[in-house]
């Protein structure tokens, strides 16, 4: 077995590579800080085992950020058996420059030049056999996007992890004869921290020079890399800030009418699909069993069928905003409001994350500024409208309501989003939350949409949600028909434990009908469950839904902002601990109790 | 002059860099003596935004003052 670590500048699409590598499906965006701890991929190639480690994106070794310490203690403590340093071709001196500061780690390096289509587009040519001389590594030259070097790469990666290496520093001369007082005595890698401590400013201007030698072999235009992203910020940053913000909440709003015109065709076509289905087989089986069919499969998990569209809808917009470079810049737009309300633009950030699903968004969490703000973040990012809870409000609202769908749809999205700002200003009233001074954003180029990528991202996404319906929600779903089935005095198990904790919703307007209660538990599990469980339910018993505006908006409302799905908690416990876990749970019941409570106060004034 | 100063679109070189909590963050980045830094001509709220030899960057203003050019 080797184990290769993947390392480079945020950006330079070193989780692409292992994607293309092992076939594997890690989170890549076109923003810097996508990956923010280690994660794995397994390959097996000409019977060798391999094992991909994709680091957080780095811009040097001061250990200033959680990026930097978990991608230097893992190079420094597990001693990988190969590097792959993957560097960016528009933006090579960067790239060269991390690279020089990796060979001192003295692990057998592969140098992997990425972005090789658009390094063309500008006329860019790189001298590879020059540059691996002058860097003593072997580079390769491609994109992630085709498959050209892969098995060039993977046989490389096999060669250089059998060899033991000593990279000696790019010096010149001069300094050459300093640091041979420090090799004759010391192995490599302590020589070469020694050269550095004692001579800071040499190795400085060394290691610029460096850069710059290296830099001979590349040749082209390489500022016109930037030159079209520069011309597009200059409008979208500034004079078009506005078009840029309408033109975001056009998309947003077009997504919403799409979603709600799916809605109605998917619930109908899948209800359609599982009622042919169940016609064509259940007239064989037995009657306890047909009932099942019809209730869990046809009502509960048919209806969760239908969210596989409005689900895709969401993502894809999501994809859109990471792939073209917009992530980045809403970060430096949302920076200045959201410092109004004691966050920072890396919060808004994982906010954005949140709204496609809120584990990753914990993860983003950890890279933020400070363990403050950080902690800030993660106990509001549960308030967030994540796909579930999109796909169960658009559900919801298109089943119940008849007028002004798009206005409530507005209402139930933007709950989280206020609950967020009032909720974050009331933390720093009541401690004082440090927010960070600023940090440097790096902004990427802007790209030319993929359609492939595009629709692989989504795809997989959509996979993963058809996964959780086979795995998770259907095993719930049957969990929730077991508890019906189970009587006591002639009550189903559920509907009297809902019935006995129905004063608790007294004051939200819905503690008279038990469904609603009933259906907010499978909702820990999963938030689409919530709405499975309630078309089960009401398909099962004889109960119907409230025809009641207010009660129906409040359920709405609460849903949106109550406790987080169990995945949620434990990304939180796992990062934050157990404790923090908790604090978070009880906080959103609280306050989406609370909020509910004032809302519909408010609603039934009308 | 200090970077934060600078409202002039067009190409600097980096004379110094003022020794601070954020000296280390900087040099990573490679603000370092005689690279070249670019000025945009933007100033996006706090941030000036630069292009660093090859880099796009929106730095601090706050940042910005202890880099002198
Ligand atoms: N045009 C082009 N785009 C690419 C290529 N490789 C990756 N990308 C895109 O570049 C962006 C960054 O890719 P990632 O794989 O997320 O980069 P990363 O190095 O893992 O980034 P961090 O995790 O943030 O450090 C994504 O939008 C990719 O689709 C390529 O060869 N050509
Ligand atoms: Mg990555």
């Amino acid at each position: 077995m080797k184990v290769i670590a993947f390392a480079g500048e945020p950006n330079t699409g070193k989780s692409s590579w292992i994607n293309k590598l092992a076939k594997s499906k890690l989170m890549t965006g076109n923003w810097g800080g996508v990956t923010v701890e280690k994660k794995e991929a397994l390959l097996l190639w000409k019977q060798i085992e391999l094992h991909l480690v994709d680091l957080p994106g780095v811009t040097g070794f001061h250990g200033q950020t959680d990026e930097e310490r978990i991608t230097e203690t893992y190079l420094q403590k597990e001693h990988p058996d190969c590097i792959v340093m993957v560097m960016d071709g528009c933006h090579l001196k960067s790239s060269l420059r991390l690279c020089i500061k990796i060979r001192n780690f003295q692990i057998p390096m592969v140098g992997l030049i990425n972005f090789k289509d658009e390094a063309d587009k500008n006329g860019i040519h790189i001298e590879l056999e020059k540059l691996s001389r002058r860097l003593s590594i072997p580079v390769m030259y491609g994109s992630s996007f085709d498959d050209e070097i892969r098995e060039e790469v993977l046989d490389q990666i096999i060669r250089q992890s059998n060899k033991q290496v000593t990279y000696r520093p790019l010096l010149n001369p001069m300094a050459d004869r300093i640091f041979e007082q420090y090799a004759r005595f010391h192995p490599m890698k302590q020589a070469i921290e020694l050269f550095e401590e004692h001579h800071a400013d040499t190795a400085l201007d060394e290691l610029e020079s460096a850069v710059n030698s290296c830099m001979r072999y590349c040749t082209g235009n390489l500022q016109q890399c930037n030159d079209k992203t520069i011309k597009m910020d200059t409008f979208l940053l500034q004079k078009g800030k506005g078009v840029f913000l309408c033109a975001l909440l056009s998309m947003f709003y077009l997504m919403l009418i799409a979603g709600l015109k799916l809605s109605e065709g998917c619930t109908f076509f899948s209800e359609f699909v599982f009622r042919v289905l169940l016609d064509v087989f259940s007239s064989s089986f037995p009657e306890s069993i047909s009932l099942y069919c019809e209730y869990v499969l046809l009502s509960g998990i048919g209806t969760l069928f239908g969210f596989v569209p409005l689900l895709f809808v969401l993502h894809l917009f999501h994809a859109v905003i990471e792939e073209s470079g917009l992530m980045a810049r809403l970060a430096l737009l949302m920076d200045h409001i959201m410092r109004m309300f004691h966050l920072t633009g890396k919060s808004f950030l994982s906010f954005l994350i949140a709204h496609g699903c809120n584990v990753p968004a914990v993860i983003h969490s950890t890279s933020l500024e400070n363990e403050a703000i950080r902690k800030k973040t993660a106990l509001l990012i549960p308030f967030c409208c994540c796909s579930a809870r999109f796909a169960v409000l658009i559900s919801f609202v298109n089943l119940i309501f008849r007028k002004k769908k798009m206005i409530l749809l507005l209402i139930g999205y933007s709950a989280g989003l206020f609950v967020i700002l009032v909720l974050s200003l009331c933390m720093n009233w009541i401690k004082n939350f440090q927010v960070p001074s600023q940090t440097i954003i790096q902004l990427p180029s802007y790209r030319a949409l993929q359609w492939k990528t595009l629709f692989m991202k989504t795809g997989y996404q959509c996979l993963d949600y058809i996964q959780k319906i086979v795995y998770v929600l259907f095993l719930t779903l049957s969990g929730l028909w077991l508890l019906m089935n189970i009587e006591i005095h002639g009550t189903s198990l559920i509907e009297s434990f809902s019935k006995s904790v129905s004063f608790l919703f007294a004051p939200l307007g819905f503690g008279k009908h038990w469904i609603y209660i009933a259906s907010l538990f499978p909702g820990l599990i999963a938030k689409e469950a919530s709405f499975g469980a309630l078309m089960m339910l009401q398909s099962i018993s004889n109960a119907s839904l409230s025809s009641e505006y207010s009660i129906n908006l409040s359920y709405l409302i609460y849903l949106m902002t109550t406790v987080p799905c169990i995945m949620t908690l434990s990304a939180l416990k796992q990062r934050y601990g157990r404790a923090f876990a908790v604090k978070s749970g009880l906080l959103s019941l609280c306050i989406s109790t609370v909020f509910t409570w004032m809302m519909y106060q408010f609603i039934i004034l009308f | 002059m200090r970077l934060s100063q600078v409202r002039k679109k067009g190409n600097y070189e980096i004379a110094q860099i003022l020794p601070s909590v954020f000296t280390h963050r900087l040099l990573s980045f490679g603000f370092t003596k005689g690279n070249k830094v670019a000025f945009t001509g933007m100033i996006v709220h706090d941030y000036h935004y630069v292009v660093l030899e090859d880099k796009l960057l929106a730095v601090p203003n706050a940042w910005c003052t202890k880099v002198v050019v």
